[in-house]
């Protein structure tokens, strides 16, 4: 799973407001090469919390990220560099992601995180959504 | 092969356009022959004039970010990287993302139930896709499952997660009538703007059926692919009339379904229809991709398709005249009677 799927990536449990970001807890991670594209990257930095990112990328070991950053910056090559570095070529390949509110673990592995939710956090199942103009 | 003629943008190629389109025109008439062209005229503040490529599935120029419902073995995928995009793809079956990782795809990978909710933050998706997929959400395959509630939290957290004028193109094959409607319905109600466009509705083989939403209110860029092959020379099961080049669009709009049927009562382009599209307007439902005349009043905008070299020849023409002449009425009204005549 690339930074950028996790930064895409929120909670979706019952009950919960703010399910993002996901903590990340590390068992593996890969780097994978993926050719550099300037113009995806200005396209996706509007809508990158840059924060989540910066906090992701040290937890998967690279300290790189300024701490802020600007759409200025990103006429600077070196800076978009360690962008792209960041958001599509680390890999959290074996771990989890762990839900802000309710600690609850997604697995990760083979790099695929699994989000399946058990029946008692299916949204489905809260009384809030089973109003009249649903059924 | 698609013309948009454009009146309410802001930007002109040069100096005297219609000259350029005029000679555009004739090259293109010349190469495909005038079947194949479909003009639309929207008539609104002054007249000025764009061409806009084939595709209009998802934007055809940047990259971007898309969601793949339901991505499976990450086949289709692979079209996705090939065009330069990035993609995240869900699916409910690891064993199916397992062949995908086999496969070594781009996009990225999780496992999920499109019915529990797409659990993406709000507004980063730039476009979705889903082959044979979202059908299944009327299906309940646990005791817990209810169809409704799935169908409203899927296309609620997809909505959420689009970003403004972002698209969503599904291919679906819904078993009846009611399932079609169902999905189509909460699609509508989660706020999408958009209808079912059907490929090839006369035959069996090749029948596609797609549901083009659009995130976002009705407005020029919700306007939905017209189906290929309904035109009547390619409605028989012959796989190779499927002709690229044969899209047109039509607009698609949930809240005017009823004055596009008014529209037609009033005689204006009426064409004889199946017995499907009688029952469709009947309740009133809107089922755009089948009209192949409109002609609405509203947003002072009109709106002409067809095959018909004839009516192509006369649109084309009352375009160079509406350009040269910025009377507006007085051109809907020439082009309303063009359309009239024509047919």
């Amino acid at each position: 799973m690339r930074l950028l799927t996790h930064n895409m990536l929120s909670s979706n449990i019952k009950g919960v407001t703010n399910g993002f970001p996901l903590r990340i807890e590390v068992e593996k991670v890969v780097e994978k090469p993926v050719d550099f594209n300037a113009d995806f990257l200005k396209n996706m930095f509007a809508k990158i919390e840059w924060k989540a990112l910066v906090d992701a990328s040290r937890i998967l070991g690279y300290a790189e990220l300024p701490d802020e950053a600007e759409p200025s910056m990103l006429d600077s090559d070196d800076f978009l560099k360690k962008f792209h570095h960041a958001l599509l070529e680390l890999h959290l390949e074996e771990g989890a992601l762990v839900c802000p509110e309710t600690d609850r673990r997604f697995p990760v592995t083979k790099g695929i995180p699994n989000m399946l939710l058990h029946e008692d956090e299916d949204i489905n199942n809260s009384a809030a959504f089973l109003n009249a103009d649903t059924v | 092969m698609l013309l948009l003629i454009h009146s309410g943008l802001k930007t002109r190629p040069c100096r005297k356009p219609y000259l350029v389109w005029t000679w555009i025109f004739q090259v293109m008439i010349y190469h495909l022959g005038a079947e194949q062209l479909t003009f639309y005229f929207f008539p609104e503040k002054g007249n000025r004039w764009l061409y806009q490529p084939p595709s209009l599935f998802l934007h055809d120029f940047g990259l971007f970010l898309l969601c793949f419902i339901g991505c499976g073995s990450g086949l289709s995928g692979e079209t996705l990287s090939e065009n330069g995009h990035r993609w995240i793809g869900l699916d409910i079956s690891q064993s199916m993302l397992n062949v995908a990782l086999e496969r070594e795809v781009d996009g990225d990978l999780i496992v999920g139930d499109m019915g529990q909710g797409l659990g993406i933050r709000p507004g980063v998706i730039d476009g979705a896709i889903s082959i044979s997929a979202v059908q299944w959400l009327c299906n309940a395959d646990k005791s817990s499952h209810e169809p409704r509630l799935r169908l409203k939290a899927f296309f609620g957290s997809l909505y959420r997660c689009l970003a403004r004028g972002a698209r969503a193109v599904f291919q679906v094959y819904p078993e009846n009538l009611a399932q079609r409607e169902l999905i189509l319905g909460f699609a509508m109600r989660a706020g999408f703007a958009g209808g079912i466009v059907v490929d090839f509705p006369h035959s069996t083989k090749s029948r596609k059926e797609y549901l083009v939403l659009t995130c976002g209110p009705p407005s020029l860029s919700t306007v939905t692919p017209k189906g290929k092959g309904e035109d009547e020379e390619s409605c028989s099961d012959d796989e190779s009339s499927g002709d690229e080049e044969n899209q047109t669009v039509c607009i698609s709009d949930r809240h005017r379904p009823r004055k596009k049927a008014e529209g037609r009562q009033e005689g204006k382009g009426k064409r004889m229809g199946t017995e499907e599209e009688r029952t469709d307007e009947e309740k009133g439902k809107c089922c755009a991709s089948r009209f192949k005349v409109h002609s609405t009043q509203t947003k002072g905008s009109l709106l002409i398709t067809s095959f018909g070299g004839k009516l192509c020849f006369e649109a084309f023409i009352f375009a160079v005249l509406a350009y040269i002449n910025p009377d507006l009425e007085n051109s809907k009204a020439l082009l309303a009677s063009c359309s009239v005549h024509a047919l």
